[in-house]
C-alpha cells in the first residue's frame, strides 16, 4: 500500500469493494494500521480547528454586503459608509446604547443624557433627528441617514456625527438611543475598514429594526410635519 | 434579499472557514470573505442555476486569495530589502504570526506552499472530493493527489504528536 492509497481511503475516496480489500490488508498489518489512525487523526485536527469557527459570529460587514434591501438604497448607504472621511476609524466593539453614557461626557452640552434608565438625545442632535432632513443635509455636527418605522410601532432615525453614529427612535421622552457607535477622533490612522463596518453595523441594526421601506423624502418629511408621532 | 444571496449567506460560515485555511489571519480571511463576496454578487450571471454553489464559490474566493498572494509576493521583491524580502516573499507563516497569535494548526497551514495550501484547505476543510477539486483548480488528478500526499506528510512533520 502506498500513502496515497492511505490517504484516499482516509478521505473515503476509495469505492466500497477497493475499501473492502484495504481494511483487510490494514488488519493484517499493524503498521498500517498506525499509519490510517495518523492520517485519520491529522484529518480531524485540520478540520476540526478550522470547523470551530462556526460558533464565531458573522461579522456583520458580510451579512450586510449580502442585504439587497440595502444595496437598493445607494445613496443613504452612501451617507454611511461614505463617512470614513470625516471621522475616521470608528470603534466596533464600543457598539452599546448602555454604554454610550460612560464613553462620552455627559453634561448639559452633551449630545446624549440618561433620563429615566435611557439614554436620550439632547441638544444638538436632538434638533437634528426632530428637525433635519436626510433628503436636505446640513451643514452640522450631524447627519441623518435613514429614516423608517420600527417595529415597536416608533419612528426611528439613523445619524451620524463626530462623537459617533447610531439609531434614535422617537417615544414620550423624545429620540431614545437604540444603538450608538462611539467614535474615535479623524486621524488616528486611517482605518476605513473598520469605519465601514461599524457604520454597517449601526445599518444593519436598522435593517433589523425596520418595517417596510426606509422613507423617501415625502415621507420624511411628512413624518416630521407629525412630529415623529 | 434575492434567492442568490441568501444562498450565499446560508454558505457564508463555510466560506469564513475556507477563507481561514487559506489566509490563516482572522482579518485576512474576512477581508478575502468580503472581496470574494463583492465578485460574486457582480458574477451573479455567470452562476447556473442548479449548479453548485458553494464549488463556484470556492473557485472565486481561491482565485482572489492566489491573486492576493501573487500581489504580495511582487510587494516584497520589489518595496523590501533582500534581508527581509526574502522572510515576506517566501514564509507567510512568519509574516501572520507577526500580528497574531496562532494556534499550532495555524501556523503548520501557514508554512505550506500555496499550492499545497489550497489543497489541504479544500478538501480536508471544504470537504471537496479529489474529483471536485480537480476541476476546480483546473488540474490533473495525479497533480492533485501528489500535493495532498506532500501538503499531509508536512503538516504531519510541523505538527508531530499532536496529529
Amino acid at each position: 500500500m502506498t500513502e496515497e492509497q492511505i490517504i484516499a481511503y482516509v478521505d473515503g475516496e476509495l469505492g466500497p469493494i477497493e475499501a473492502l480489500r484495504f481494511e483487510r490488508a490494514i488488519e493484517a498489518d499493524p503498521a498500517m494500521a498506525a499509519e490510517v489512525e495518523r492520517h485519520r487523526r491529522l484529518r480531524a485536527l485540520v478540520a476540526g480547528h478550522f470547523a470551530r469557527l462556526a460558533d464565531e459570529p458573522l461579522p456583520e460587514r458580510l451579512k450586510v454586503l449580502l442585504d439587497s434591501n440595502v444595496v437598493a438604497f445607494p445613496a443613504k448607504r452612501k451617507s454611511w459608509l461614505g463617512q470614513s472621511g470625516r471621522y475616521g476609524a470608528l470603534a466596533a466593539s464600543l457598539v452599546a446604547g448602555l454604554v454610550a453614557g460612560q464613553l462620552l461626557p455627559l453634561g448639559p452640552s452633551a449630545p446624549i443624557a440618561e433620563k429615566n434608565g435611557a439614554v436620550v438625545a439632547q441638544g444638538d442632535l436632538a434638533e437634528a433627528l426632530d428637525s433635519w432632513l436626510a433628503s436636505a443635509p446640513q451643514g452640522g455636527a450631524y447627519r441623518i441617514g435613514v429614516s423608517f418605522r420600527s417595529g415597536d410601532n416608533r419612528y426611528c432615525r439613523t445619524f451620524t456625527g463626530k462623537s459617533g453614529a447610531g439609531i434614535g427612535c422617537h417615544d414620550d421622552s423624545g429620540w431614545t438611543l437604540e444603538r450608538f457607535v462611539a467614535g474615535v477622533p479623524a486621524g488616528s490612522g486611517g482605518a476605513y475598514r473598520q469605519a465601514g463596518s461599524a457604520s454597517a453595523a449601526v445599518l444593519a441594526a436598522a435593517q433589523e429594526m425596520m418595517v417596510g421601506d426606509p422613507f423617501d423624502a415625502a415621507a420624511e418629511r411628512a413624518a416630521r410635519a407629525r412630529g415623529w408621532r | 434579499m434575492t434567492p442568490f444571496e441568501r444562498g450565499l449567506l446560508d454558505l457564508l460560515p463555510r466560506l469564513r472557514r475556507f477563507a481561514r485555511s487559506l489566509a490563516i489571519h482572522p482579518a485576512d480571511a474576512d477581508d478575502l470573505c468580503q472581496v470574494a463576496l463583492e465578485k460574486a454578487l457582480k458574477a451573479e450571471a455567470q452562476w447556473e442555476p442548479g449548479t453548485r454553489l458553494d464549488s463556484w464559490m470556492y473557485r472565486i474566493m481561491r482565485n482572489c486569495w492566489i491573486d492576493e498572494v501573487r500581489a504580495r509576493k511582487r510587494r516584497a521583491e520589489t518595496f523590501v530589502p533582500e534581508e527581509d524580502g526574502l522572510a515576506v516573499g517566501d514564509a507567510d507563516d512568519r509574516r501572520i504570526e507577526a500580528r497574531v497569535e496562532l494556534g499550532n494548526v495555524d501556523r503548520a497551514m501557514a508554512a505550506l506552499p500555496p499550492e499545497q495550501r489550497e489543497i489541504i484547505a479544500l478538501i480536508l476543510v471544504g470537504g471537496l472530493a479529489y474529483k471536485e477539486a480537480a476541476e476546480l483548480l483546473d488540474l490533473p488528478m495525479g497533480t492533485v493527489t501528489s500535493r495532498l500526499v506532500r501538503g499531509r506528510q508536512a503538516l504531519m512533520e510541523m505538527l508531530g504528536e499532536a496529529a
